[in-house]
């Protein structure tokens, strides 16, 4: 590929694009809390 | 002791005991207290909620809820 | 930096705390997550005088802090961790003048957590006329606060309460209630072993899932000091209200009158028939028909223009910007992936619009009330019918809308069945697929493209009842009768109030998946346009007509399919394509599908960008609409690739299958477990696969 602006554009935007999707859709951590059964003591 | 859920649409009851482990603590802080004054206004069909008003709050109930509290007729 | 202060708004559920918060704020908000009304926290900027900043949270509506739902839950932990960054440094407690008693039992239990209080009496304004008089100076002095009466209609108190949050170090922090007199034996123990430790803090930590910084539960159990039963607990929380009730009780009588003779008219009128046995149905079904037919009325107008209005953006960067990589970029890939979702932002704001309605009005609670008992019978709860009719709009602030069902077996369900609702992203793919493969005629006045729209929408309602009943059969888990439900005043939503939600809504959810459409386009149009090998750098010597006999155009159109064909993105296709064949989708529909698992609306957007690359624009420069240029599409063998058998084997897959992170990431966080979430993925995109399979044999 030859090297210009435009082809440098290109691939910064690649770059950014995986590094968004890779970055939303790692697990996270969460803080869950009253799950497995009914909250509260009622 | 009347329940309840034995109250017709309409009527007024006052509230006797509110004892039982299974009444939910939010509906004791929505008035259903002892002493307190109950209405019903409207009862959904097939055996649904019943729909009442205490001392100026409006809740809806299931009947099984309602099984569990004793009432005064007037 | 100057201090900001950080200030709770807390209250009852319809108290209009929003509407404070809305007017404190304006438009200064962040919303964490997706927006429900209220699930999660909301965050504002107000300003204050002298370029001090007050920070205001809206936390979701309790009513007390014994919390008996999740979202409750959330607002109990907040108040109770000094450590934690949005800990307020006053708290504002909204509450209805209708409905002061029950009010101020949560004000009680937040004055006696020693945060400065103030209480804001909202809807003041209909005090004279349901016959209520307050002796504000009374009452002020009784409960040790501020008392600021808001309403709705003027802004005057807006001030008053800006110079309450400024000078909140002069608001009392004494406690209302000494929790030892609820039963002073059991509490004076517990001051004994944790001296250092405020004691209704610790009577709140006992009573409820939370840990707070200085003494976590565990510790609490640690220690020599005996937890009571479960119980002995609710026994000792009876006492506490009564008792809270007594001393409110007692403050009222001086500082508050009723005449009841003026109470209310309007609300038993409206009740009678919204919750009649029989009209109370009907009125529902014709809301529900009205606000659909409504929403594809009004949304085509607009629709259109931005439809055109993307067309001409796409050529006009063609034309005016150096030719390179990077403007077919933005022209082909970037710029058509995101209008093929900007087109339907009309109806999801629609949408958007009419469920906040409904919500706002009061009216959703009385259909919670009719439906309780049907929904029981498929193992949910009335309640979820607030968020399977959101889960039309979209499943995340629906899953997040579950969190007032008291019953876990009740949510689960609800959270496990929302995903078959119709959600605002199965819209796109819905609609170019019936305008492909449905013919737009009319059969008894019906046009055959709205009949195949409405089904679609039954089979998602009708899926998910049978699912939740068969899963009410298969889940071992108790199920518990509970169910407590404030049956709120009716109210005429607020404009700017319903204008606020839409915005916010509307926002988030074109942000949010603008950004993966984005992302997945620009890596879509870069695989799509280089590849290696011989057969992609010289496409012409791989032409098996005879290069003579054909036109030049002809032979481009031939060299670009060649060169997809052979591109990065046309090698993952024809390899994935095995999977998808016996459904009747080409390689290129694989692609769609497979970047629709990160969200659906995805779909749309990657057919753009693929049939846009092997698509030469005609003479004139112009963009072909893609709907034709989706109906040329052939295979091998020249047969057409969306016919009606392909594409209801299509819809049916979008109707079922689970395509949406978003959905999973959240269904993980509420459940607090992989298992559902995956259990959940797996079960839908199965059952959509051999649903279309089915399908699409029996049709062809």
């Amino acid at each position: 590929m030859d090297i210009n602006f435009q082809n440098i554009l290109v691939v910064t935007s690649v770059v950014l694009a995986v590094i968004y999707l890779f970055k939303k859709f790692s697990p996270k951590k969460s803080t869950g809390n009253c799950s497995k059964k009914d909250c509260g003591c009622s | 002791m009347p329940k309840l859920s034995d109250l017709k649409k309409g009527e007024q009851a006052k509230i006797v005991d509110v004892s039982s482990q299974e009444i939910p603590i939010k509906l004791l802080e929505m008035g259903c207290l002892p002493g307190n004054k109950v209405r019903l206004i409207q009862q959904a069909p097939f055996k649904g909620p019943i729909y009442i008003e205490i001392n100026g709050s409006y809740v809806a109930i299931r009947k099984e809820t309602a099984r569990l509290i004793e009432i005064e007729l007037n | 930096m100057s201090k900001q202060i950080k200030v709770a708004l807390i209250g009852n559920p319809n108290t209009g705390k929003t509407s404070i918060f809305n007017s404190l704020t304006g438009l200064n908000q962040k919303i964490a997550n997706y927006p429900g009304v209220t699930v999660e926290k909301k965050e504002g900027v107000c300003k204050l005088s002298r370029g001090v900043k007050a920070h205001i949270f809206d936390l979701p509506g309790t009513y007390s802090l014994n919390a008996s739902s999740m979202d409750e839950n959330l607002v109990v932990e907040l108040l109770l961790n000094k450590n934690h960054k949005d800990f307020p440094d006053l708290a504002i407690i909204v509450s209805d003048v209708e409905n002061l008693k029950r009010n101020l039992i949560l004000f009680t239990q937040v004055k006696d957590l020693e945060i400065p209080t103030v209480l804001a009496i909202n809807m003041s304004d209909r005090m004279k006329y349901k016959g209520i008089e307050l002796d504000i100076e009374k009452l002020e002095k009784k409960l040790d606060t501020k008392i600021i009466l808001t309403t709705n209609r003027t802004k005057d108190w807006v001030g008053e309460v800006k110079n309450l949050i400024e000078n909140y170090k002069d608001l009392s922090s004494k406690i209302f209630l000494d929790t030892s007199i609820i039963e002073p034996e059991y509490f004076n123990k517990l001051k004994n072993i944790f001296p250092n430790q405020q004691l209704y803090k610790l009577w709140v930590v006992i009573c409820q899932d939370v840990n707070f910084s200085n003494v976590s539960r565990q510790e609490i159990e640690n220690s020599d000091f005996e937890i009571k039963s479960t119980s002995e607990l609710k026994r000792l929380q009876q006492k506490e209200t009564i008792k809270r009730y007594q001393l409110i009780n007692n403050i009222l009588k001086e500082g508050q009158t009723i005449d009841s003779s003026k109470a209310q008219g309007f609300r038993a009128k409206i009740d009678k028939v919204l919750t009649h046995k029989f009209f109370g149905y009907v009125i529902f079904l014709m809301i529900l028909m009205a606000i659909f037919q409504t929403i594809y009325e009004w949304a085509s107008i607009p629709m259109d223009f931005i439809d055109s209005s993307f067309a001409s953006l796409a050529d006009w960067v063609k034309i005016n910007l150096p030719s390179g990589a990077m403007t077919n970029l933005l022209a082909d890939g970037i710029i058509t992936g995101i209008g093929g979702i900007v087109i339907f932002i009309p109806q999801i704001a629609f949408l958007f619009m009419f469920i906040s309605i409904l919500e706002e009005s009061g009216y959703m609670s009385r259909v919670v009330f009719l439906t309780d008992k049907t929904m029981q019978k498929f193992g949910l709860s009335g309640k979820s019918v607030v968020p399977l009719i959101s889960g039309v709009a979209c499943a995340i602030p629906a899953i997040m809308a579950t969190r007032n069902i008291e019953s876990w077996k009740e949510r689960l369900i609800t959270i496990l069945v929302t995903p078959f609702m119709t959600c605002a992203a199965r819209l796109p793919v819905y609609l170019i697929i019936i305008a492909l493969v449905i013919p737009d005629e009319k059969i008894f006045g019906l046009n055959y493209q709205a009949i195949a729209l409405m089904s679609l929408y039954l089979i998602g309602f009708i899926t998910a009842l049978l699912s939740s009943l068969i899963l009410t059969k298969i889940l071992k888990i108790k199920r518990r009768s509970i169910f407590v439900m404030e049956m709120p005043n009716y109210k005429f939503p607020r404009i700017k109030d319903v204008f606020y939600t839409v915005f916010e809504k509307s926002k988030s959810f074109v942000v949010e998946a603008g950004k993966i459409i984005l992302a997945i386009s620009v890596i879509l149009w870069v695989l799509a346009t280089n590849g290696i090998g011989d057969k992609f750098e010289n496409p012409r010597n791989y032409i098996s007509e005879n290069i003579e006999e054909i036109s030049i155009e002809e032979i481009q159109t031939l060299e670009a399919s060649i060169k997809l064909e052979n591109s990065f993105i046309g090698f993952i296709g024809k390899s994935i394509e095995p999977v998808f064949k016996p459904l009747g989708y080409d390689w290129k529909i694989g692609i769609g599908i497979i970047t629709s698992f990160a969200a659906r609306e995805v779909f749309v957007g990657t057919l753009a960008v693929i049939y846009n690359i092997d698509n030469y624009d005609d003479s004139e420069g112009k963009k072909e609409e893609i709907k034709n240029i989706m109906a040329r599409e052939t295979d091998a063998n020249g047969n057409k690739i969306f016919t009606l058998a392909s594409g209801i084997s299509l819809l049916l897959f979008y109707a079922f299958a689970m395509q949406c992170m978003s959905t999973l990431a959240i269904v993980r966080k509420e459940t607090n477990s992989w298992k559902w979430p995956i259990l959940q993925f797996i079960i839908m995109t199965a059952l959509a696969y051999f649903i279309s399979l089915i399908s699409f044999q029996i049709l062809s």
